[in-house]
């Protein structure tokens, strides 16, 4: 039975939300899965709520992975988002799934000079037959970038956000945020810090999912820490004021 | 239905009459507890659990690979475009690592892989993460009508200062410098916790994750078999721990 504490917006949260509904509708989005399964139960949240701000707002998805599992993540966004994924009659020309791109870095340098630098599509489509994809020639032609890691978001900056002027959102694990902080709101226009990031877009969205019901177990682990905290220095202050001078 | 046809069938997946998201779900939950077995000991089953992990990530990993590989290489180069040709056989001479007579030719691609990845990474990355972030700390020390936003300021810029001059340990620092450095020490530590706050977030995260899938019909089942299982380890370690060891052999 969830209890239903609160969770409030945080300003990177609201000020993702804020750029996505200031974009207009028929723009190019562009997600990237750079996640791994270790990552899923913080970053997947995070995704699905993500889909489904972009499906109201009538926003194009590309997405694409830089890791092998991402791919497989996309497919299912696209499943619970838009009911089916290579089958849907708007594939290919609302939303699109390029698969795996192997090459890291350099992958993402090759993506962003040339969105059409791959051949095939994850579900073994030509690239060049999807209406999606025709006008773009460089990321110049993305209006935002979604990072969805538990790595890095430092490489997306360098091969997108500083040569292409490309705006990023960072949908990251908790964990990385620390790391996205410095490119925050410069280079990094708004970021979701894992599981909660995802339960406050999911309020946003007025999308109620498995983030906002795991958020009264996150918040109860919080508040246990906080009192072993608490407890803890209270035992060695009193220990120490009782042990003789 | 044929043995090899996967369809969908109301909502359900089906192979040969087994609901396969079923079967997914009891294989998911079921792991996940072998897994979470490594919390009573390390045992077979949580590195059964960790094995099967592993093979499944990088099976799948190599498979997607050499999917783009035949996808942008294999078939243009079958259509005629034989420019592809040059990274494939490039790209063979990895191969070479096996060979100790011709692993000079492994070096080859290796130093070019290094070699393109240290070139776009370098370039890139001085503006990413030096030229660019020493900009961001260009702020005014006073913000009209915004106290906030000045003291804030005024964090960032002593902080960056302090936090850089705390690792100068080529002078001693005294007075209002040494008091800047120390700043800078109180300022790493504060970043130390925030990650270490994050980190612990994240983790929690995990769990609530793996929990909620175990919470799927018919995942919970797993568990009274998983306490049951583990039980019956706790009483064989007790027996085997109790068990008089045999009297050594006299010569």
């Amino acid at each position: 039975m969830p209890v239903g504490l609160p969770v409030s917006i945080s300003p990177a949260t609201a000020s993702t939300y804020k750029f996505i509904e200031g974009l207009p509708s028929g723009s190019v989005v562009v997600s990237a899965f750079d996640m791994s399964a270790a990552v899923a139960p913080e970053c997947y949240p995070q995704v699905a709520a993500f889909t489904t701000h972009l499906k109201n707002k009538n926003l194009k998805i590309v997405e694409v992975a830089f890791d092998s599992a991402g791919p497989m993540f996309a497919d299912q966004a696209l499943k619970d988002v838009f009911g089916a994924s290579k089958d849907h009659s708007l594939y290919g020309k609302s939303f699109v799934n390029l698969g795996y791109i192997a090459g890291g870095e350099a992958a993402m340098r090759a993506f962003a000079s040339n969105p059409n630098v791959i051949q095939k599509d994850f579900y073994g489509n030509d690239v060049k037959d999807l209406e999606i994809m025709r006008p773009l020639s460089t990321a110049k032609d993305f209006k935002l970038l979604i990072v969805i890691s538990g790595s890095q978001v430092d490489n997306f900056v360098r091969q997108f956000g500083d040569p292409h002027g490309v705006p990023i959102v960072g949908a990251v694990t908790a964990v990385l945020v620390t790391r996205v902080m410095p490119f925050y709101p410069a280079k990094v226009v708004g970021y979701l810090n894992g599981l909660r990031g995802a339960a406050e877009y999911e309020q946003l969205v007025k999308r109620p999912g498995i983030a906002l019901a795991g958020m009264d177990a996150q918040s109860a682990a919080h508040l246990l820490v906080i009192i072993f905290i608490i407890v803890g220095n209270v035992g060695y202050i009193v220990r120490k004021t009782r042990r003789p001078s | 239905m044929s043995a090899t046809s996967l369809g969908r069938l109301g909502g359900r997946v089906e192979m040969n009459g087994l609901d396969v998201k079923l079967l997914g779900v009891i294989l998911s939950g079921g792991l996940t507890l072998m897994a979470y077995s490594f919390l009573y000991r390390e045992n077979r089953v949580s590195r059964i659990a960790e094995h099967i992990y592993l093979g499944a990530a990088t099976g799948y990993g190599v498979v997607l690979s050499a999917k783009y590989v035949y996808d942008n290489a294999v078939v243009p180069l079958s259509k005629g475009s034989t420019v592809w040709a040059i990274p494939l056989l490039f790209s063979l001479l990895l191969y070479f690592y096996f060979s100790k007579k011709h692993f000079w030719l492994y070096r080859l691609p290796t130093a070019a892989i290094i070699g393109v990845g240290t070139g776009i990474v370098v370039a890139a990355d001085f503006r990413t993460r030096l030229t660019e972030q020493i900009k961001a700390t260009f702020l005014p020390l006073f913000v009209a009508n915004n106290p906030y936003e000045t003291i804030n300021n005024l964090i960032i810029i002593f902080g960056v200062i302090g936090a850089l001059m705390f690792f100068y340990f080529s002078k001693e620092f005294k007075g209002p410098t040494k008091a800047l450095a120390n700043f800078g020490k109180y300022i790493i530590m504060i970043t130390f916790g925030a990650s270490f706050g994050q980190t612990f977030m994240a983790r929690i995260s995990l769990i609530i994750g793996r929990v909620q899938s175990l919470y799927v019909w018919p995942a919970w089942i797993l568990l009274p078999v998983a306490a049951v299982l583990i039980a019956v380890a706790i009483v064989w370690d007790k027996r085997k721990q109790k068990k008089p060891e045999a009297p050594a052999k006299k010569k």
